[in-house]
């Protein structure tokens, strides 16, 4: 029976899902722009927690030439300058339950995760010129038995259509990417919009459901709920 | 035998014929265009006392037969030359790509796709930016194209 019960719980640490749940992990704090502002131990699973963002509407769906009125403009829901600043504030005085009540700290998914994703999303460089990597959607999704799925998206040109990938009701929890290919034809440049979360992203989930994009193209990675953009950080941030 | 045979040919060749249309006459289609555009305002513009403007990407095989207004929207169909011309007066403007009719299996539709336009003065570059579009479906009853929704489509 002790014999037993050490294989099983050996063979639970060797699984990759369960590996940190038994030894002392840490809580990471990331700033409003994903830099590392604050780190302690803690026994139990890793977490990551990042200062909500504060930019506007504008500055996450307008380009340099363009004031979009467009469809798919999503939207976003910001905190302000001050309460990120006291909120960060609280972190880096290591006052990290203050931090936490201020109701400005959102929680990154597991790191291993993270991870993963960045690795398959990033089969699109960013850079646009790639008619087949750079010019479709990339989607991981968890599903409610708790297996893992990694999807590609038709390829389109975005000087014609396309672009959409399918989602399986079944999912508890999916990320995906916006593609940055962009085509030149003489003097105009097609590219795909919006790189954060569209207004079709948002207005699919239901309250307390928070999900994840990598615009590609900007090479960000957006956090949003029902509401709209909770959380903006670097890419080469999100695996912290 | 052979005349039996060959009006048995004939009489599959006509069911199979009045069964599935694959192409629509130059009027049929005219009207698919049409009615795209008509029913994509029905659906998504609201405010019909408000003085609207939709520019629309021309093209001579879908734009040509569009009414120049249509309840309280003005339909006005620009060359590549006349956007750029519009935005040195505008920031931004949305342009409406109408692609031609399609059929698949019996349904017929026609795809709206709006682009946000814009001048990048430090690339000196058009953007175009797609995010995806409307699609007009409509069935044929045997004698006319008979619309039936639009569905949404975006990244």
């Amino acid at each position: 029976m002790i014999f037993s019960f050490a294989l099983i719980k050996g063979l639970l640490l060797l699984l990759p899902f369960n590996a940190n749940y038994d030894i002392p992990g840490t809580i990471t704090y990331l700033d409003r722009n994903g830099e590392l502002i604050g780190q302690h131990s803690y026994p139990g699973p890793e977490k990551t927690f990042i200062v909500r963002t504060t930019c506007s509407t504008d500055e996450l769906y307008d380009t340099a030439s363009n004031k979009v009125h467009h469809k798919m403009r999503g939207r976003s829901n910001p905190i302000t300058p001050e309460q990120a600043q006291k909120t960060e504030d609280l972190i880096r005085s290591k006052d990290y339950a203050g931090a936490m009540k201020t109701g400005n700290l959102v929680q990154l998914r597991p790191l291993f995760e993270r991870k993963k994703d960045i690795a398959f999303f990033s089969q699109d460089d960013g850079r646009g010129e790639d008619p087949v990597n750079d010019s479709r959607e990339y989607v991981t999704v968890v599903h409610r038995n708790g297996s893992r799925e990694e999807k590609k998206g038709d390829v389109f040109d975005p000087s014609k259509s396309g672009a959409e990938c399918y989602v399986p009701g079944s999912s508890i929890m999916y990320s995906h990417s916006h593609p940055s290919r962009i085509v030149l034809q003489g003097d105009v440049e097609y590219s795909f919009y919006p790189q954060a979360p569209s207004m079709d992203d948002i207005n699919t989930l239901a309250a307390g459901q928070i999900r994840v994009l990598f615009g590609r193209g900007t090479n960000k990675v957006y956090i949003y709920n029902s509401t709209g953009v909770i959380a903006v950080l670097p890419t080469k941030n999100y695996s912290q | 035998m052979k005349i039996t045979l060959l009006v048995g040919s004939i009489c599959i060749f006509q069911i199979s014929f009045a069964q599935t249309i694959t192409n629509l006459s130059d009027a049929d289609k005219t009207t698919a265009y049409v009615q795209a555009v008509t029913q994509y305002i029905n659906t998504y513009k609201k405010d019909i006392h408000k003085t609207d403007t939709l520019f629309l990407e021309e093209n001579s095989s879908t734009t040509n037969s569009l009414p120049a207004i249509y309840r309280s929207t003005r339909l006005i169909s620009l060359s590549k030359e006349q956007v750029k011309q519009l935005l040195n007066k505008r920031h931004s403007l949305n342009l409406y790509r109408m692609e031609q009719v399609k059929c698949e299996d019996g349904i017929f539709s026609v795809t709206l796709t709006p682009l946000g336009c814009g001048f990048n003065k430090a690339r000196n570059k058009y953007e175009y930016l797609y995010g995806g579009g409307y699609t007009a479906i409509f069935t044929f009853d045997g004698k006319k194209l008979v619309f039936q929704k639009i569905e949404e489509h975006g990244i």
